[in-house]
């Protein structure tokens, strides 16, 4: 730990919290057990902690019926992301190697050294041998959709590289951006659901829910190509579709150029809002997963996009540098993803106010992400409804005419009790006082006194005296 | 978009356009006239305003049903389209009382139970649309979180707002004349809009426009989490059809299908009027929460009415504090089912449509619309109030 993470943590405590608790609290739905794996498939989970450390713990959590298959189809993926990344490879020998990647899976003892020295993921190309001999133990049908998913991305990316190799590196349209992510993500999320659905642990519905299954993948990668901008541009490369941009800037590279910030922001919103716009398919989807490692397994990227995607929301650091979640936010995030459905709303709703909060009038998108987000809260509402339509007319009902009678009375009651003591005082006084007249008490003495000024008794020998200096005549 | 899969024209044989030359009725004409083929009549207290070519004007009061007849034997209209309603106002109003009382019920209880009665008699009449309100199922206190059709009418004692409750009654009526034996010709719907705007309005964007001449828009009351159906008025081309399998007999909700949170709502009119304060929005905001809000709203109307004898309420009431704070929108699941409902023009467009169409009419290059009127006369002028329904298509 930097000092400057003890910094943050020292202010920030309900986020060291959370790491805590996730360290803690969290306890795998299912866990593997190394002792009696072969030594093959001990190297494939070795390669998959090297190659991504966060899908490597879900992935690990998974139900035994799925593990194997997944943390494969995971590796082969990543085996053809690492040839489609590697820009020392000649077009043509790349070309092939895609387009036959699919095969390559059925090959014993396939492996290829020929990726360049820098790539990060090269020892999981060295060691491929050890996926394909894992490969060919996994049930059929597994490997039938896996192979069938590697195929066709494995053509889709071909395309895309030869068209960068011709010079059009960049993503020109809306239609070709959602095209691309579709074969880089969308296709993951088909696989995936074949397999969940083969398996059992999915409901069968959501096979014939193509869209939600895109969604699902097109929602990840287009989240993660708004927050890497700046890292793939510094790596010459370009996801942003120029449809989108040249709205903003004239030259894609005018965005990272502080004197255009404010258009370089406006950018990025339309771009947020292109990905939000997936987010309530994702929760559609999300409702199909029964198991509970499957959804954890689904759920938590999710969860980290809808995060992610509200801290790059207007954010002008993501054309300086490569953004990040804070430890703590993420630990957060993983633990409210990896409950149950509701929670995992909660979690969206959250980060879709988050961006509401951030939406500006002065942005040319801002009704409509308001729109998004407000799509985002309905679809929540529909599937966790709030209100009872009855609730309306269940409430207390306003006063009928016979309360409103009944008030009346109360009230002029109390009137008249007040009038009863008033009066019933006043009548007492009265003859209390004419007694006293009657009896001969001087109050014309008393007031004429009282105006003088004297309030003090005056005791019995006094009170004869002044009484004989008013009636001197009478004696 | 909406013109590829435009339908061919479907003839609806002779429409009835009641309140046609209303806000929401003039806008229904023009979209019977650029998307079907059909007589159009309309039928007005008034008929000199918001007038179309090709379209037969009758002035009529339908609170008298001797005025009625007439044109009925005239136009033999096969489709009604009853989009009349005096303007609503506010229950607590003193105003509200006695005279506006009487007005709601006779143009909409009265009114609507005579046009009915006039269709029931014209063998002619197929179907009746009745223009409701959402605010039929809303007691005007209680939140609205997607409120779908299986929410109860409220009626006295449940419902506060007399305007809403003549429009439930008037709706209820249309409804049980659907397939009545006595006219087995005769099949009704009821849509029910909610927050309409758009070119000719004078109700909800006018009351924004008042705020931002105020110079309140640096206000904002509550948290501004509380979701809002609107409905720009305006559709292409998208055809509701009354399908007389599932249709007839029921009611629909029908807006923008877009809730957003209320006050980015009022923010984008204001930015799209040129309003600085809005633009920089979440900047120089003052947000003031809703138990505060009722607290001064209280205190103004108290002062006020102390003032002015209980003749005027303050700009900012409870009500309005309230309002502006609830969460109100539907779900259109059931108009996009059934009556394959779809808005054609998103939020965002309508404002900007909506907001240059009133700087054009403060400059003084359009003529305001009927609203207007209304407003000024409160004898009775009939205002359309309702929905975006473009036209009805009966399936024989």
């Amino acid at each position: 730990m930097r000092a400057a993470d003890v910094i943050y943590y020292t202010f920030h405590v309900q986020e060291l919290r959370s790491i805590v608790q996730w360290k803690i609290w969290h306890h795998p739905v299912h866990e593997r057990d190394p002792e009696k794996e072969p030594v093959s498939l001990r190297v494939c989970f070795d390669l998959l902690d090297q190659t991504s450390r966060s899908f490597s713990a879900v992935i690990q959590e998974l139900h035994p019926e799925l593990l194997v298959p997944i943390a494969l189809f995971y590796l082969i993926l990543r085996g053809l992301d690492t040839i489609e990344d590697d820009m020392t490879l000649p077009i043509e020998k790349k070309d092939a190697l895609l387009r036959d990647f699919h095969t390559i899976n059925e090959k014993e003892g396939w492996s290829f050294t020929g990726s360049g020295p820098d790539e990060k993921d090269r020892e999981l190309l060295v060691q491929f041998h050890y996926v394909t001999e894992e490969y060919r133990k996994i049930k059929p049908v597994y490997r039938e959709f896996i192979n069938d998913i590697t195929r066709k991305m494995g053509a889709g990316m071909a395309d895309y590289c030869n068209k960068a190799a011709k010079g059009n590196a960049g993503v020109e349209t809306i239609e070709e951006y959602d095209e691309y992510c579709f074969y880089v993500a969308g296709l993951v999320g088909q696989g995936l659901t074949q397999l969940f659905v083969e398996s059992g642990l999915a409901n069968a519905a959501l096979k014939d829910r193509p869209q939600l299954q895109k969604s699902m993948g097109l929602f990840l990668q287009k989240t993660n190509i708004i927050r890497d901008v700046r890292e793939d541009w510094d790596d010459k490369r370009r996801f942003w579709p120029r449809e989108i941009w040249s709205k903003y800037v004239d030259n894609f590279e005018d965005l990272f150029t502080p004197a255009n910030q404010e258009a370089a922001l406006n950018c990025s919103s339309e771009m947020v809002l292109n990905s939000l716009n997936h987010a309530d398919e994702c929760l559609f989807y999300l409702a199909g997963l029964k198991e509970q490692s499957v959804f954890n397994f689904a759920a938590i990227p999710q969860a980290m996009a809808i995060a992610t995607l509200a801290l790059v929301f207007r954010n002008p650091d993501i054309f300086k540098k490569n953004v990040k979640m804070t430890k703590g936010a993420a630990c957060q995030t993983m633990l409210d993803s990896t409950q149950n459905l509701s929670k995992v709303c909660e979690v969206f709703r959250k980060f879709v106010r988050q961006i509401h909060k951030k939406n500006t009038p002065k942005d040319p998108n801002f009704l409509k992400i308001s729109i998004a987000c407000g799509k985002v809260e309905q679809f929540i509402e529909s599937i966790f409804p709030s209100q009872n339509p009855q609730a309306l007319v269940r409430q207390e009902a306003p006063e009928t005419e016979e309360q409103k009678k009944e008030r009346e009375e109360a009230k002029w009651d109390i009137i008249y009790m007040l009038m009863i003591v008033m009066g019933t005082l006043f009548v007492l006084s009265f003859i209390m006082i004419g007694i006293a007249w009657l009896v001969g008490a001087r109050f014309d003495l008393a007031f004429s006194e009282l105006k003088d000024g004297n309030w003090r008794s005056l005791g019995k020998d006094n009170a004869r005296k002044m009484a004989a200096k008013y009636d001197r005549g009478e004696l | 978009m909406a013109s590829e899969d435009r339908p061919p024209l479907k003839s609806l044989g002779s429409v009835l356009v009641v309140g046609g030359c209303g806000f929401l009725g003039s806008h229904i004409v023009r979209q019977l006239l650029d998307s079907y083929s059909c007589d159009i009549s309309v039928l007005d207290l008034r008929t000199t305003t918001n007038r179309y070519p090709n379209v037969s004007y009758h002035e009529g009061n339908i609170t008298s049903l001797d005025s009625l007849r007439p044109i009925f034997s005239a136009v033999k209209p096969t489709v009604i389209i009853h989009t009349a309603s005096p303007a609503f106002t506010s229950g607590n109003a003193k105003l509200h009382q006695g005279k506006a009382r009487s007005l709601f019920h006779s143009v909409n209880v009265t009114g609507t139970s005579n046009l009915l009665a006039c269709a029931s008699e014209t063998p002619s009449v197929q179907a009746f649309i009745y223009t409701s309100s959402s605010s039929v199922i809303h007691d005007s206190v209680s939140p609205l979180c997607n409120a779908n059709e299986s929410y109860p009418v409220l009626t006295s004692p449940f419902q506060p707002e007399y305007y809403a409750e003549t429009k439930a009654l008037a709706e209820s009526l249309v409804l049980s004349h659907n397939r009545h034996p006595s006219s087995p010709h005769l099949l009704t719907a009821s849509i029910r809009p909610a927050g309409i705007f758009g070119e000719g309005d004078l109700q909800l964007i006018a009351g924004m426009m008042k705020a931002l001449a105020k110079r309140q828009t640096a206000f904002q009351l509550g948290p501004n989490t509380n979701l809002f159906d609107f409905t720009y008025i305006r559709r292409h081309a998208a055809p509701c059809r009354l399908d007389h399998e599932r249709a007839d007999g029921q009611a629909f909700f029908v807006t923008n299908a877009q809730p957003v949170y209320f006050w980015d709502f009022a923010r984008a009119v204001w930015a799209a009027a040129g309003d600085p304060v809005s633009r920089s929005c979440p900047a120089g905001i003052w947000t003031i929460n809703e138990t505060l809000g009722l607290a001064i709203a209280g205190l103004l109307e108290w002062i006020m009415w102390v003032f002015t004898a209980g003749t005027k309420q303050p700009s900012m009431t409870r009500g309005v504090v309230k309002y502006s704070c609830m969460t109100r929108y539907f779900d259109t699941g059931k108009a996009k089912s059934v009556l394959g409902y779809t808005p054609v023009w998103g939020l965002d467009e309508g404002v900007a449509r909506t907001v240059r169409w009133w700087k054009e009419k403060e400059q003084g290059k359009v003529e305001p619309g009927l609203g207007e009127k209304a407003i000024e006369n409160d004898e009775g002028e009939m205002r359309s109030e309702g929905e975006k329904v473009a036209a009805v298509v009966v399936e024989t």
